[in-house]
């Protein structure tokens, strides 16, 4: 196996253009001149943070995690990463966390859409709404931020779920948290908030998250019409722009394509498909087609992962008018918010769906929230599901976090096993 | 034991730490064995720690002062750091006058009623000074300001534990807060095993004969 394998192996996907058009658009209006004017504001908002209210309150949602993906992909983050350390911030925090801080003390931060937008960095926030279902660390991140920009903060709580079915008083409390949020919003935007369109915005989001999660699930045929690469870059809507229309529209057209390459027995990689691999964790950023690319060059492909499945939850919208407590439960039952074993039962019941031959761990130094916790989970899903798995030490945006020979080593050693168990 | 006896007797080991704390600041008591106590007190019967606490606050009160460093005082702030062996290995520690830790101060800085229970107990644990995972520091920072007032603290020693997200995040605004106030500090990480005692101390040593 050649690391640096220069041919290109998976199949381009069309859609991803309209994808790629749809944020282009979605961080252009973010940068308008005249949006207070417009009366809209711009919020930071953590991944697992409530949305579809901000867009009800024509609150643009912007994610500095998600800049942190896209300057880990220009191979930009481990520059502003070594800003924030200069700035007192310890190396071992949160990469996504010192990738943004690091934007912001820096004089020359890249921007999400360099081609249309000389400015860099994230757009200024207005406000920061900051949910603990994803872990603890973007609290004190968010707080820093609120201190710096001297802008307010809103916490949505929801705290550890340590069951699959949520009590009353569990769901009482994170409907209380939300009614709070829903006041927080009135209060920036000096508007009420009108139910109607909260409602319809929820019910774009749920078709939304029904079209990702139906993308989702075509990797399970064989061959697997998806590779990680793509979904790591076709879910960039539904983190961001769940309840806007155009993400229905865009997704519609991605599933399509999908859907057609099943159809016409077409898998991601051109290559025959000898290993179906299941991901776990958030992506190398900063190596992103590298890494899978030279995988795929040896017939390695990943049906499957547990980063883009975080976003096919969804809620049962009803005419009740309980939207609120459909949202609680939708908001607490993060993968993150979970308990160990959900996670093992996850990865185990996933990859016996996907027909995947074993699962690679990637173990991120700097996110202790996904990472605790995956030696137990190799060991128990091995037992549980009959797949052996592989960790292998990296990073989402700090790539001096990351020794490439090593991972390959690992992985080449992984592959054998896995081939003489076939 | 009732929830009310056995919330007289916590409270009274809180009170006979916060007087041991303040012998640590009229320097009649080491700080290493000051860290040594709080923890012992943890981990004996709350009746047993109890009575030896205040032997030893008694002992302390009659007895003649040692003869423990001077100058300058100094404020130790950090999160849930309680290995007393660094304490032990590096005597530059025993220049603490103060601490905000976790196990440390934070723990014991507060009074839970007696006649409220549960309502009060939950309002006690929510209004004392935070542990780093909780949302808000300012009461921190004005504990810490106040501290430095009080104890009329020269220097401050950051610790923090690697890879401990909310305890280093919180750092930055003490940085911040303590350039502020003109008030010196030094900024140490460690690891649970201890792996960078002896870098501790050449580095605290610097930062004593800096202030001193």
């Amino acid at each position: 196996m050649t690391k640096n394998e220069k041919e290109r192996v998976y199949r381009r996907l069309e859609s991803l253009q309209s994808v790629k058009n749809q944020m282009a658009m979605y961080y252009l209006q973010s940068k308008n001149p005249y949006l207070h004017d417009e009366g809209k504001k711009i919020a930071w908002v953590t991944s697992g943070g409530p949305v579809e209210p901000l867009i009800a309150m024509d609150i643009i949602p912007l994610y500095p995690e998600q800049y942190g993906a896209i300057a880990g992909a220009a191979k930009d983050s481990t520059r502003l990463c070594q800003e924030a350390e200069a700035h007192g911030y310890s190396a071992d925090l949160c990469a996504y966390a010192r990738t943004s801080l690091g934007s912001i003390f820096s004089p020359e931060p890249p921007t999400p859409m360099s081609e249309i937008d000389g400015k860099g960095g994230l757009a200024k926030p207005d406000m920061l709404i900051c949910g603990n279902n994803i872990c603890g660390t973007v609290l004190k991140w968010y707080e820093d931020v609120s201190r710096i920009f001297n802008i307010p903060m809103f916490l949505f709580d929801t705290p550890p779920l340590t069951g699959e079915n949520p009590p009353n008083y569990y769901i009482d409390y994170v409907i209380s948290q939300l009614e709070d949020l829903i006041d927080f919003l009135e209060k920036q935007m000096g508007k009420k908030m009108k139910e109607d369109t909260l409602l319809e915005t929820m019910r774009n989001s749920m078709q939304a998250v029904d079209l990702w999660t139906q993308i989702l699930e075509l990797g399970k045929h064989k061959p697997s019409p998806l590779n990680c690469a793509d979904r790591f870059l076709l879910m960039a809507p539904v983190v961001a722009q769940r309840g806007a229309f155009e993400t229905i529209t865009v997704y519609e057209e991605v599933l399509s394509e999908v859907q057609h390459r099943v159809d016409e027995g077409l898998g991601a990689i051109t290559v025959p498909e000898k290993y179906r691999i299941l991901f776990d964790n958030i992506p190398i950023w900063f190596n992103l087609y590298e890494f899978f690319n030279s995988l795929s060059s040896k017939g390695v492909v990943f049906p499957v992962d547990t980063y883009t499945q975080a976003w096919s939850q969804r809620a049962q919208i009803t005419e009740s008018g309980d939207l609120l407590r459909d949202a609680s439960i939708m908001y607490s039952n993060i993968y993150l918010n979970k308990t160990l074993q959900h996670k093992i039962d996850l990865i185990s019941r996933l990859s016996v769906d996907y027909e995947c031959d074993g699962i690679l761990y990637h173990s991120m130094r700097s996110c202790k929230r996904y990472s605790l916790g995956q030696p137990i989970t190799r060991r128990e899903v091995t037992e549980k599901a009959g797949k052996p798995g592989v960790i292998i030490e990296g990073d989402m945006c700090d790539s001096r976090n990351f020794s490439e020979e090593q991972a390959w080593t690992r992985l080449e050693a992984f592959l054998e096993l896995i081939a003489e168990s076939k | 034991m009732t929830l009310s006896n056995s919330i007289k007797l916590y409270n009274i080991k809180r009170a006979f730490l916060q007087k041991l704390s303040s012998l640590v600041s009229e320097r009649k008591l080491e700080y290493q064995e000051f860290a040594k106590l709080i923890l012992l007190a943890d981990i004996i019967p709350i009746e047993t720690a109890n009575e030896y606490l205040e032997l030893k606050i008694e002992h302390l009160e009659s007895s003649i002062s040692k003869s423990l460093p001077d100058t300058p005082r100094l404020l130790l702030t950090g999160g849930m750091f309680d290995s007393y062996r660094l304490f032990e290995a590096v005597p530059e520690f025993n220049y603490l006058v103060a601490d905000d830790l976790s196990f440390g101060t934070r723990n014991f800085n507060f009074t839970v009623p007696q006649s409220r229970f549960l309502e009060g107990y939950a309002k006690a644990y929510l209004e004392r000074t935070p542990d780093p995972t909780a949302f808000d520091m300012s009461k921190r920072l004005n504990g810490i300001k106040s501290q430095i007032k009080h104890h009329r603290i020269d220097g401050v020693v950051l610790l923090g534990v690697k890879w401990c997200d909310p305890d280093t995040f919180e750092f930055v605004p003490i940085q911040n807060a303590l350039k502020d106030l003109d008030i010196p500090y030094l900024n140490i990480e460690t690891t649970p095993d201890l792996s960078n005692q002896q870098q501790i101390q050449t580095r605290l040593t610097a930062f004593i004969e800096m202030i001193s």
